[in-house]
C-alpha cells in the first residue's frame, strides 16, 4: 500500500455510500431540468385594418409590461378562438 | 437493428477531464472507422464549444436526440456536481490523482458500484515526478485504472478546440503515447458488448 490517505478515503466513502448521502448533505443539490424546445413557427403576413393592428400592438405592449404572453403566443390564442368559433381544428 | 455502444463520462468533481476525454474518445473511435456521437449534458457546453470550432470529425449535440441516432458509439459528457449515477451501464470516471479529487471520485464510485455499473477509471493529468501523485497512480493502476499522463498536447489541442487526434497534432511531443493511452481505453469500452444489447 502506498499513500496512507487512500485507505482512509476508501473507508470513509464506503461508510458514506451506506447512508446514501453526500459529505455535505445540507448543500443544495443539482436539480436536472430539461428546457422544452420552442415550437417551430412560421411567418404569416395578413392585411388587417389599422385600428386592429394598433389594438394588437397595444395588447402586446400591455402583456410585455405584465410579463405575460408574447406576440406569437397571443396571435396563436386568437387563432385558437377563431377555430373554436368556426369548428376548425389545429 | 444496429447496436449502439452507450458510454457515460461521469465524475461529480469538476476539472477532472470529462469533456477532454469525451471528445478524444470520440476522435479515437473515428480512427477505428466508427461513427461516434457526443451528447453534451453540461451547461458549460465545453464539448459543444469544440464542435462549434468546426474541427471535430464527429457530431456533438446539446441534448439526447428524440430519434435513434445513426451512430456506433454514443458518449454522454456529464456535468460536474451531478451526483445522480448515470443510467448507462458503462461509466468512465476520470480523476486527477490528488487526495481531494480522489475523495469525491471514490464517493461517486461507491454509488455507481452499488448500482451495479461497470466502471472504468481513468487517471488524468498525473505527474510522475510528484511522489504523492505517482503513488496514487500506481495504486489506481493496480486497481485496473488507465492513466493518461500530464502532457502539453492536451492544452495545445485545447487552444485550437481540436482533439489530440487532429492531423495538426501529428508532430507534437509524445503524441503517439497520448493517443495510445486514449486508444487503450476505447478498446476496453468496445471489448464488452453487454451494454449494447438492450438500448433500443
Amino acid at each position: 500500500m502506498t499513500n496512507n490517505w487512500i485507505d482512509e478515503e476508501n473507508a470513509r466513502a464506503s461508510e458514506l455510500a451506506k447512508t446514501g448521502t453526500t459529505n455535505n448533505n445540507n448543500a443544495p443539490l443539482l436539480v436536472k431540468t430539461t428546457k422544452k424546445p420552442a415550437p417551430v413557427r412560421h411567418i404569416k403576413s395578413i392585411y388587417i385594418q389599422e385600428s386592429h393592428s394598433l389594438a394588437f400592438d397595444k395588447l402586446v405592449f400591455q402583456q410585455k409590461i405584465a410579463k405575460g404572453k408574447k406576440a406569437p403566443q397571443l396571435m396563436e390564442e386568437a387563432i385558437e378562438l377563431l377555430l373554436k368559433k368556426y369548428d376548425g381544428s389545429l | 437493428m444496429k447496436l449502439i455502444k452507450l458510454v457515460s463520462i461521469w465524475n461529480p468533481k469538476g476539472g477532472q477531464g470529462k469533456s477532454t476525454l469525451a471528445i478524444n474518445l470520440a476522435a479515437s473511435s473515428v480512427e477505428l472507422g466508427l461513427k461516434p456521437l457526443v451528447i453534451c449534458q453540461d451547461p458549460q457546453g465545453t464539448s459543444l464549444l469544440y464542435y462549434k470550432s468546426g474541427k471535430l470529425p464527429f457530431e456533438v449535440v446539446d441534448s439526447i436526440p428524440t430519434n435513434r441516432p445513426e451512430a456506433d458509439i454514443v458518449i454522454f459528457d456529464h456535468q460536474a456536481s451531478d451526483w445522480e449515477v448515470p443510467a448507462n451501464n458503462l461509466i468512465i470516471m476520470p480523476l486527477k490523482p490528488a487526495r481531494d479529487q480522489y475523495a469525491t471520485y471514490i464517493d461517486a464510485y461507491r454509488r455507481a458500484e452499488l448500482s451495479g455499473k461497470r466502471i472504468i477509471t481513468v487517471v488524468t493529468d498525473g505527474q510522475e515526478q510528484r511522489a504523492s501523485e505517482k503513488e496514487t497512480m500506481t495504486y489506481l493502476k493496480n486497481q485496473g485504472a488507465y492513466v493518461i499522463a500530464a502532457s502539453g498536447v492536451f492544452s495545445r489541442a485545447a487552444s485550437e478546440y481540436m482533439t489530440i487526434f487532429d492531423p495538426k497534432m501529428n508532430k507534437a511531443y509524445k503524441i503517439k503515447e497520448r493517443r495510445m493511452e486514449i486508444n487503450k481505453i476505447l478498446a476496453n469500452i468496445l471489448i464488452d458488448n453487454e451494454e449494447t444489447k438492450n438500448n433500443d
